[in-house]
């Protein structure tokens, strides 16, 4: 019975944990206390209290909701090689892609509560469908991703002792999901692009915007979430192995999903170079000058050039670094922020750049994130992060190897 | 210094912030009458009535009444107009040129916000006006994104519209807004027996005040309105037309300013 006691051993809630992981925990806790408190002052005062105005009515906020839902698309992908190809390989990244797949879902969903107008009123497009309506396709693809995931994860729920325990009926159950799992798994792909394509659609479809408008935005913002997700994956991953100093991918998984990555990496950076070239042709006016705004801006260059495809791609060239953890940890980092400049640079340019500006005192918009907004901002990264801490202590999220009972996964503690 | 089309469309252009980006066409007769009104969920209205507004550049001196008026009878706080003029310069002085733009709604016949409304708390009502559901807005601010005139407003605040006309509807923080053609005063006057655009009491306020008598309201489906007789006589066009919103507001460009007869919209 090796395999109850380890799974038993983290379980000890009340045990004297190490003082880094309290100080860790005590950390998040302050920043979405923090959080919580900004909350506050946007459901008492309104949206009033943020940077946002009339003229660039989305910033920070959107800028972080569809980055997160690019974040969420590695539970697919890995799902879907393990799953439908039967890719062995990757089979130690089953669970860990689940939930790096809900967490970032969940913190889009934060930052969306807050940053709509009428928070109570979350549930309207399930109910008034508007099916001429991007925003609506994404509200109803990510409630179905959202759903899939959350099934996905059941078997994680499962292994745990209690839950054993209480429901005698649950190996039965569990064996169902399981002959499930390759249609559930079509389902939450075909989900998740519509999803990703769709968030890129809401900007492309706006005829009076000619900087988003076109079709480059749908392939732009699918071949990012294909980029993004299992970056994060695999950055959640090595970053709990240096932590803890356990190790839970061999070598032979991690190249696996680097060389994944590069592929993507190289389509992302292709596509959004001929994005960007494109934009130098024909004077179309608006497009040119929001072009403009990004090629003099350092969030273009520094934000998105230099960190989001210079650092990695010095990585990926180069064997020796590529295949130390520690330079791939800086690589995929690097990667996920330049996911985020990337639609920041798609999304503020079109906005600042507006036909007619609503407000007759200027120009153009003028926009600059206040501290509300990075703190909601800041809190949703801290809930997903103390979500991961906590999962991976109390979870069988890890692989362990294969046992008499098919295969075996444990949390952090039991490696 | 000469007045032509290419000026005038400049002047708008630079209101617009978007230089060239105005291309205007010839309005054709199937718009003026607005026979294909795009027609939402909701049949509120008789579909007899097609509103409209024409807005003469020649005439408009900038006085702003009708910003004013719009303020009055809809009460909107500060921070919010659901109408606006907009006013643009050309070269220097002495040799000074200029335009008024007066923007309210465009009533779009093809509206962009309604397209990407996630909760159709906008749409296109029976008689073609693109109106707000106040109790069904989420506030995500999607179509304020989209409306390429920039005429849709946040409640970024709690509102005090108490300095509204009674049966204005009262709007609340988190939801938009926008210029409604003074519906209350439509479907009132409608009900009275009155005639928008020819009654005053069933006209928007913004047609009311004007001093110049600058802008005519009235019904695009009857042949015999003063504003169809208008549209056929001067041969207006709405503004970015290009964008295939076929709005309900045209504007009469400034005197010598306007396309020839055999002008097909590709100077601009």
């Amino acid at each position: 019975m090796k395999v109850e006691s380890s799974i038993h051993k983290p379980l000890k809630l009340l045990n004297p944990l190490d003082l880094g992981f309290k100080l860790w925990v005590a950390f998040l806790l302050t920043v979405m206390l923090l959080g919580l408190y900004a909350t506050l002052q946007v459901f008492t005062k309104g949206l009033v209290v943020t940077g946002l105005n009339d003229t660039v009515t989305w910033g920070l906020w959107i800028t972080g909701d569809t980055s997160f839902g690019a974040f969420s698309t590695g539970a697919f992908m890995v799902a879907t090689a393990i799953y439908v190809f039967k890719v062995e390989t990757l089979k130690p990244l089953a669970r860990i892609s689940v939930i790096w797949g809900i967490i970032p879902d969940a913190m889009a969903l934060i930052v969306l509560i807050v940053d709509i107008g009428r928070p109570e009123l979350f549930w309207h497009p399930l109910v008034y469908w508007n099916p001429t309506s991007f925003l609506w396709y994404i509200v109803v693809a990510l409630t179905i991703y959202f759903t899939i995931l959350l099934v996905e994860f059941l078997p994680v729920l499962a292994d745990l002792p209690p839950v054993k325990k209480a429901l005698p009926g649950l190996p039965w159950f569990m064996e169902m999901l399981h002959r499930a799992m390759p249609v559930l798994t079509i389902a939450a792909f075909l989900a998740a692009l519509m999803h990703q394509s769709s968030l890129g659609a809401v900007f492309s479809v706006i005829r009076g915007r000619t900087y988003w408008y076109g079709p480059g935005l749908l392939i732009l913002f699918v071949s990012s979430a294909l980029l993004a997700g299992p970056t994060l994956m695999l950055l959640g991953t090595l970053v709990t192995e240096k932590l803890s100093g356990k190790s839970i991918l061999k070598q032979e998984t991690v190249q696996y999903v680097v060389k994944l990555i590069t592929v993507f990496f190289a389509a992302f950076v292709f596509i959004r170079s001929w994005d960007l070239i494109s934009m130098a042709y024909h004077n179309l006016p608006l497009r040119s000058e929001a072009a403009a705004l990004i090629f003099q801006s350092p969030a273009f260059w520094i934000g998105e050039v230099c960190i989001g495809m210079i650092i990695p791609l010095l990585v990926f060239l180069i064997p020796a670094l590529r295949r130390q953890r520690g330079a791939l940890i800086v690589c995929l980092a690097a990667l996920l922020v330049g996911t985020f400049m990337f639609r920041w640079n798609v999304i503020l340019p079109g906005l600042i750049v507006a036909p007619l500006s609503p407000d007759t005192g200027q120009l153009w918009g003028v926009y600059q994130p206040n501290w509300i907004e990075y703190t909601i901002l800041a809190t949703a990264l801290a809930f997903g992060l103390l979500v991961y801490s906590l999962a991976s202590r109390y979870l069988p999220l890890f692989y362990r190897g294969k046992s008499s009972e098919g295969d075996e996964f444990v949390p952090l503690g039991g490696i | 210094m000469s007045f032509n089309r290419r000026h005038f469309l400049k002047w708008i252009a630079l209101a617009a912030g978007g230089q060239v980006f105005i291309n205007v066409f010839p309005v054709t007769q199937g718009q003026v009458s607005g026979n294909n009104v795009s027609v939402g969920d909701e049949q509120l209205t008789d579909p007899a009535y097609s509103w409209g507004m024409l807005i003469d550049l020649d005439l408009c001196i900038g006085c702003q009444s009708c910003s004013m008026a719009c303020k009055e009878e809809n009460g909107t706080p500060l921070g919010i107009d659901w109408h606006i003029v907009r006013e643009a310069t050309e070269d220097e002085y002495p040799n000074i040129g200029g335009a008024y733009l007066p923007l309210p709604c465009m009533h779009c016949q093809e509206a962009p916000c309604v397209e990407v409304c996630p909760v159709r708390a906008t749409y296109n009502r029976g008689d073609g006006l693109v109106v707000q559901d106040y109790r069904i807005c989420i506030g995500c601010r999607y179509c304020q994104a989209a409306c390429p005139y920039g005429r849709r407003y946040f409640n970024w605040k709690e509102p005090d519209n108490s300095r509204a006309e009674p049966e204005v509807e009262q709007r609340r923080r988190g939801v938009i807004e926008k210029c409604t053609f003074c519906i209350h005063r439509i479907d009132s006057g409608l009900k009275k027996g009155l005639m928008p655009g020819k009654d005053r009491e069933a006209t928007p306020a913004c047609i009311d005040i004007c001093p110049v008598e600058a802008r005519i309201f009235g019904n695009l489906n009857d042949k015999q309105s003063r504003l169809v007789k208008y549209l056929e006589e001067r041969r207006p066009q709405p503004l970015m037309q290009y964008l295939g919103t076929r709005p309900r507001v045209y504007y009469v460009p400034p005197r010598g300013r306007r396309p020839g007869p055999d002008w097909r919209g590709d100077e601009a």
